[in-house]
């Protein structure tokens, strides 16, 4: 049994304006519960402000670290033949789906065995440091960096890497001044989106790093902070700030998608 | 010159095997095949793009198959032209470059008048028409002056009328430059039109490989000739064979004649061929010529495609039998003749197949 063409139009549009309505109820509400002025008060606020410039350091520096692992890796990924690359390809996802809570604890088991103790002693400590959260926020959105940019890196004719090297340019030469210029777009939206994911992510954050103000306290441990004290204005004001940071966030890729298609 | 040695090179479902041709100094050489040949596979194990994983490859006397590609020199032409998107024309044509001299400013002053070009040497790839891509592709490869110059079925997404002009470009170029030129292709006008050399490559192995003319007028077996579009084909069991008369009667099961070929004998089971254009449609009440007489059969025409300049017909044989198929021969006669004949669907016609137009492969297994 079928819809007619109007009534299955009229479902599908119903329901798209439903779940936009939906988050705007959700935003509206919640915006309610904070006014203006202490929502200022709040964003200025020593702690808050050290909330933000801890997420968008640790955030930068593991989307950086991120790059620079997944770039070759998901270029591996997608040009090379070899024995295992399923598996591997498979493995790669999991850290995307696995909940966060539970890598977080996995990175804490490690760094309780003697192999962990000894890293920690020639490196820096990680368990309830700011490397923590690097190392936490890294190892859920690498494999994140990994995906977005081997479907870059799949796009891309094959052919161009084929003339550059008939051309007389090396494998590594072609990588460079061909397959990274066409990927640029991608680069930059892949770098974006692993960006956005690091500054929201808390569950391996909080059980690797702890939830500690002013030392280990982000965005999204401010906000579980905030309802552990029964501080809803102050989780309301950092929510806002998130949507804030994830619709520039949108809205430069929706940018950057445009001019990739123009 | 070019010597392709027994190359063998498996990826997945595609193979190529036992490959070997030679491509001597300035030649236009075309690799012709159907889609899933392997055409592309053997340019790209020539440009050194995929390793053969057998036999060799010998450019002027030195082994080059262990080789990178950037080390070949060779210059190479995808299919859809693929120019850098972010380089300008000029750009693109100097990306191989290692540094911009004057030598290579010459080079490209020449190239780009020999391929009109010259106006549109700032403009992005975005903003040129399919022949002018195709145009800055060829200069791009041949800027560095290759040995070779590998061309995998630069044609192929050109409008028809187009293409036809830009062969017969080509043709001129190939003259000035002396480029030897190994082009694959599976348009048969294309293969034609650009080479006098070429090689049938199907299912991974060279069927058969020599002039324009042994290929067209002599396809060595049947996978050549059903490749070249001739879809009368037979099957027969040799009745006799005359080396004195030049005539093989061979039963398919109507008799037909056929001209005498070495090793065949009587009780053979052979194939052979005849074009459709090569088949005689002679008038009721007109003498038959002698030339004609052998294999003269009657019937009727069962179908009729018009293609414009000429028409294909359908021939089904009533006499000497109707052996129950849908129709026996394809027959292709100018549109001009086809009008003058008042021929139709279902027109009661008298046909001969030419003995000595008809090609007879070697023995069937």
């Amino acid at each position: 049994m079928y819809f007619s063409d109007r009534a299955f139009k009229t479902g599908a549009f119903g329901l798209l304006i439903s779940l936009f309505l939906y988050f705007i109820i959700l935003l509206v509400c919640g915006a309610a519960t904070v006014g203006l002025q202490r929502f200022t008060a709040i964003l200025f606020s020593e702690k808050i402000l050290f909330a933000i410039k801890l997420s968008i350091f640790t955030a930068t520096v593991s989307t950086i670290l991120s790059m620079i692992v997944a770039v070759p890796a998901s270029f591996a990924l997608s040009r090379f033949q070899f024995r295992g690359k399923g598996i591997i390809d498979t493995l790669l996802d999991v850290p995307i789906i696995l909940s966060p809570i539970a890598i977080g604890a996995m990175l804490l088991i490690f760094f309780n065995t003697a192999t962990g103790r000894t890293v920690e002693k020639f490196t820096i400590p990680f368990v309830f440091e700011v490397p923590g959260i690097i190392l936490a926020q890294f190892t859920v959105v690498c494999a994140l960096a990994v995906r977005l940019l081997k479907s870059t890196f799949d796009s891309i004719d094959t052919r161009y890497e084929k003339v550059s090297r008939t051309l007389g340019l090396s494998s590594s030469a072609t990588f460079f001044r061909v397959l990274l210029p066409l990927a640029k777009n991608g680069l930059i939206a892949s770098a974006i989106l692993t960006w956005a994911r690091a500054i929201g992510e808390f569950g391996a954050t909080v059980t690797l790093a702890g939830a500690m103000p002013m030392k280990t306290e982000t965005l999204p441990v401010a906000i579980y902070l905030s309802f552990a004290n029964a501080d809803i204005e102050r989780a309301m004001a950092v929510v806002f700030i998130l949507v804030a940071m994830a619709l520039a966030v949108l809205l430069l890729i929706r940018k950057l998608t445009a001019e990739k298609t123009t | 010159m070019i010597v392709i040695d027994k190359v063998f090179c498996r990826a997945g479902q595609h193979s190529i095997s036992d490959v070997s041709f030679t491509v001597n100094d300035g030649e236009y050489f075309t690799i012709l095949g159907p889609t899933g040949a392997g055409k592309t596979m053997l340019l790209e194990c020539i440009a050194g793009l995929r390793e053969a994983q057998s036999g060799r490859i010998i450019v002027n006397g030195e082994d080059i198959t262990s080789k990178p590609p950037e080390q070949r020199k060779f210059g190479y032409v995808p299919q859809d032209h693929v120019l850098f998107p972010f380089h300008n024309v000029r750009d693109n044509i100097f990306f191989g470059c290692a540094n911009i001299n004057s030598e290579n400013i010459k080079r490209l002053d020449e190239l780009s008048k020999l391929f009109r070009i010259e106006g549109i040497l700032e403009r992005m790839p975005q903003q040129l028409s399919g022949g002018e891509k195709q145009r800055v592709s060829l200069v791009r490869a041949l800027v560095r002056n290759p040995a070779i110059l590998l061309l995998d079925e630069p044609y192929s997404s050109i409008d028809e009328g187009l293409r036809k002009k830009l062969w017969i470009d080509m043709r001129e170029i190939h003259k000035n430059l002396s480029t030897t030129v190994i082009h694959i292709t599976h348009d048969l006008e294309e293969a034609f039109t650009l080479s006098n050399k070429m090689a049938v490559l199907i299912d991974g192995k060279i069927a058969q490989c020599g002039s324009r003319e042994s290929i067209f007028y002599n396809p060595a077996n049947k996978q050549v000739a059903g490749f070249l579009g001739i879809r009368n084909i037979f099957t027969g069991t040799v009745k006799s064979a005359d080396k004195e008369t030049d005539r093989i009667v061979a039963e398919c099961p109507y008799d037909i004649v056929t001209p005498w070929r070495e090793g065949i004998r009587e009780g053979m089971k052979i194939e052979f061929c005849v074009f459709p254009q090569e088949i005689k449609i002679i008038k009721s009440w007109r003498e038959i010529r002698k030339s004609l007489e052998d294999n003269v059969f009657e019937g009727k025409i069962v179908n009729v495609i018009p293609h414009g300049v000429s028409f294909t017909l359908y021939f089904k044989i009533t006499r000497p039998f109707d052996r129950g198929e849908e129709f026996d021969f394809e027959i292709n006669i100018p549109s001009a003749n086809f009008m003058k004949l008042s021929l139709n669907n279902g027109s009661d016609i008298r046909v001969s197949l030419r003995k000595n137009a008809i090609n007879v492969f070697a023995a069937a297994e």
